[in-house]
């Protein structure tokens, strides 16, 4: 996370007021007395106004901000329509052909269905890149919309290995798992990272033309490491940093049977990266290649912090005062889960106004108190501490930070930086 | 013979599904919006509907949530058609679609005739 900048940069302070004589000890003169406080009220003055500008600056700016997100929204309908008016002329060509083929209006001649079916295959095709370049756009706007979930990678990789193992076999390669005994949890979007693989599984079989390909993974430390290996043709070491850029396939010109849209891997490393992964390969001539990503274990805490992101952002735009009160609830590990749901009903139950909100993150518990300034904000903090007590006055212990908008800060940034821990900043 | 329902707001859609179904033994009846394909499915009851997403006057979501509603046609299976790429991805098998927390079986177009009469015949027999 960026360190948030002060809401007055360095430009606009003015510089320390230096008495124009220099006071001997213990003879301050009344004029000159006065002359300082008079200078410093000035200061203050000019001081407090930069900062009213700063303010409706960042209000302006936030207005702004919200008609792009309009336009990009617009742009995003534009991508999505286009796609869909694309595909419905697209399915009506693919079976008309696809019928006349079949012979379901008459017998057709083998070479006429050779040509038939080679369209056929083109318009498939076509479908694939439509498909692709609509993920490639998400990925650019960090569009691309990941559900994450704990997943067992273990059961995952399982799953696709066995979809490919027909295939394998097919073309008389040999198919390795190594994968660990026990479940490997990942907080991930299944889907997108079932796309990695595959992706990966196929470029592995299709550049393989004898002996094996070896899938594995492995945990590191907070990581799950995979492994996508062949003993296929390899890359050419030139080639190796254009590999992730779009429409770059590498041999085409060695007229692979099986023609791809040339945005595989570029997704691949979209996904990964969105799931703040990295995506990386090595590689020789002639001997084969090794894909390896890695996929965050765990990653509850950054999703919280983007949701409270959002609450504070909009909070911004909409409250010219609000307080945020964080609690740090202390429970043994094995019962956070049980107890996590308690704490957040009782929580809930203090809070009387239907604006206030709640963002919990296991152990922390954030609550934003609209028009609320800090000092008003006891009230409810007493509340709350007099709930818990009397329902769980062993298991919890409470910890309570308060943060103020627009007093501790002018930016949701800036608040969360205020809100987080010595060990959550790092 | 098995009776099939295709809505679809296309006509040219409706033409290809219709020779398609047809030449696989089932009888075709159509329907050009959401609305009709619910009068039809009344009307019918079709032992299948093969319905489009995207459509003037109640789309196939809702057209699906009004005949689940229906005693007189809750009974009857849907397979979803659309061009809606966010909802299907062409994997190997079919993509869902949900409606009223209900999945139902969903092909994306362009699709492949072998797939779709896969799924109505997994549903409807031939």
């Amino acid at each position: 996370m960026p360190k948030p900048t002060r809401p007055v940069s360095a430009a606009t302070v003015p510089k320390p007021v230096v008495p124009r004589h220099r006071l001997e000890v213990g003879t301050i003169s009344h004029d000159d007395l006065v002359q300082e406080v008079n200078m410093r009220k000035a200061v203050e003055d000019k001081l407090r106004r930069s900062n009213d500008g700063i303010k409706m600056l960042y209000k302006e700016l936030v207005k702004t901000n919200a008609q792009l997100k309009e336009f990009d929204q617009r742009k995003d309908d534009f991508v999505n329509n286009v796609s869909h008016e694309i595909r419905t002329p697209l399915s009506i060509i693919r079976e008309s052909i696809s019928q006349v083929s079949d012979g379901l209006f008459g017998k057709v001649p083998a070479k006429q269905k050779r040509h038939l079916d080679k369209s056929l295959v083109n318009v498939d095709r076509l479908a694939n890149i439509i498909t692709d370049l609509l993920d490639v756009a998400k990925i650019e706007n960090m569009k691309l919309q990941l559900y994450k979930a704990k997943v067992n990678m273990t059961s995952l990789v399982e799953d696709v290995v066995s979809n490919f193992e027909s295939k394998v076999k097919a073309k008389g390669l040999e198919l390795k798992c190594e994968l660990p005994d026990t479940d490997v949890n990942a907080s991930i979007d299944q889907e997108k990272v079932i796309q990695v693989f595959v992706n990966l599984m196929s470029n592995a079989i299709k550049f393989t033309q004898k002996g094996h390909i070896r899938i594995s993974i492995e945990e590191k430390d907070d990581l799950v490491e995979c492994h996508i290996a062949d003993t296929g043709r390899g890359i050419a070491q030139e080639d190796l940093p254009k590999l992730f850029n779009k429409f770059e396939q590498i041999g085409r010109h060695h007229g692979s049977a099986e023609k791809g849209t040339g945005l595989g891997l570029t997704i691949s490393k979209g996904i990964v990266e969105l799931h703040g992964g990295k995506i990386s390969v090595a590689s020789e001539e002639g001997k084969g290649s090794t894909f390896t990503f890695t996929l965050p274990q765990n990653l509850l805490h950054e999703g919280v912090i983007q949701n409270l992101k959002s609450v504070l952002l909009s909070a911004i735009e909409k409250f010219n005062q609000f307080t945020v009160i964080k609690l740090n609830v202390d429970v043994p590990k094995d019962q956070l889960k049980a107890q996590s749901a308690l704490v957040d009903k009782l929580i809930r139950a203090c809070l009387y106004r239907k604006v206030d909100d709640v963002v919990q993150d296991g152990r922390k518990i954030y609550i934003l108190l609209p028009g609320t300034k800090k000092a008003d904000c006891t009230v409810v903090i007493e509340r709350i501490k007099r709930e818990l007590k009397q329902h769980d006055n062993a298991k919890v212990h409470l910890d309570v930070q308060v943060t103020s908008y627009p007093d501790d800060g002018l930016t949701e940034d800036e608040l969360i930086w205020k809100l987080l821990s010595e060990e959550e900043r790092a | 013979m098995k009776t099939l329902l295709v809505v679809d707001d296309r006509s040219d859609v409706v033409e290809v599904v219709k020779s398609r179904l047809q030449a696989n033994n089932y009888q075709v009846i159509v329907a050009s919006d959401g609305r009709e394909g619910i009068k039809k499915a009344q009307q019918y009851k079709p032992d299948l509907i093969v319905m489009d997403i995207l459509m003037p006057n109640y789309s196939g979501g809702e057209a699906v949530k009004v005949l689940k509603s229906d005693a007189a046609t809750k009974h009857i299976p849907v397979i979803f058609l659309t061009a809606a790429a966010s909802s299907v991805a062409d994997g190997e098998e079919p993509g869902r679609v949900c409606v009223d927390g209900q999945f139902y079986p969903a092909l994306g177009k362009p699709f492949k005739p072998e797939k779709l009469l896969f799924e109505i015949k997994k549903l409807v027999g031939d």
